[in-house]
């Protein structure tokens, strides 16, 4: 499943032309601070996570805003994999 | 791993197109020696084969969302219903007349993943020839 997902990541989703999705993730500065803790840790010791490359993904991004509110961050967003036919 | 509640306030919506063939390929990798393929036609119409076994299901346009999240599908042949009634022991599938019922809340592989389940405010199916699309809502509670 794994092995799969990574495929279509780094493919650009072949398997999902045709979807579409928006929103805003809302994110709290705790969970921010918690996140770059973990990154900063992973990038001092050579452990941090390789992911696949996603760049054929990222260009589906049709949209993408941040906006700051008291101690949270909101991710507006937009994404379009086209259809390939 | 981040939780749902970590992301409180959150919203999302859209309509995922996925490909039979994605399916069909997903489906290729269980551990099973047969896997079983399916067909998806107009009309939330859908073929499965497994073996020599077929089967037409139709897909619901919505599921249950919630606390209990259930999918529930009708099968075209009475026959076949009772013949998975009668090897399905899952307690997480209930065969009811054509119609079976899956409990996602009751699912093992996904019991990491209910506090997500939970927050989809609706998820509709439909099909078209050899394609499936899963429209949904999702809102994690403030």
């Amino acid at each position: 499943m794994s092995d799969w997902i990574r495929a279509q990541l780094t493919a650009g989703l072949p398997a999902l032309a045709g979807t579409s999705l928006s929103g805003t993730i809302v994110v709290k500065q705790e969970l921010i601070n918690e996140l770059l803790g973990d990154w900063l840790a992973g990038a001092g010791t050579g452990t941090g996570s390789t992911s696949p490359d996603i760049r054929n993904v990222v260009r589906y991004v049709t949209n993408a805003a941040v906006r700051a509110e008291p101690g949270r961050l909101l991710l507006d967003f937009a994404f379009a994999v086209p259809r390939t036919e | 791993v981040i939780s749902a509640s970590q992301l409180q306030g959150t919203t999302a919506g859209g309509t995922f197109r996925v490909a039979e063939s994605a399916v069909n390929d997903l489906l290729s990798r269980t551990r099973q020696a047969t896997a079983p393929t399916i067909h998806f036609e107009p009309g939330n119409h859908a073929l499965i084969r497994y073996g020599i076994f077929h089967a037409r299901v139709r897909l619901p346009a919505a599921m249950e969302v919630g606390v209990h999240p259930r999918l529930t599908v009708t099968l075209a042949s009475t026959v076949v219903a009772w013949g998975l009634k009668a090897v399905l022991t899952h307690p997480y599938v209930s065969v009811n007349g054509r119609h079976v019922t899956l409990d996602l809340s009751a699912i093992p592989a996904l019991r990491s993943w209910q506090d997500w389940l939970r927050c989809f405010t609706s998820i509709a199916f439909s099909t078209t020839e050899a394609a499936l699309a899963v429209a949904f809502t999702f809102q994690v509670p403030e």
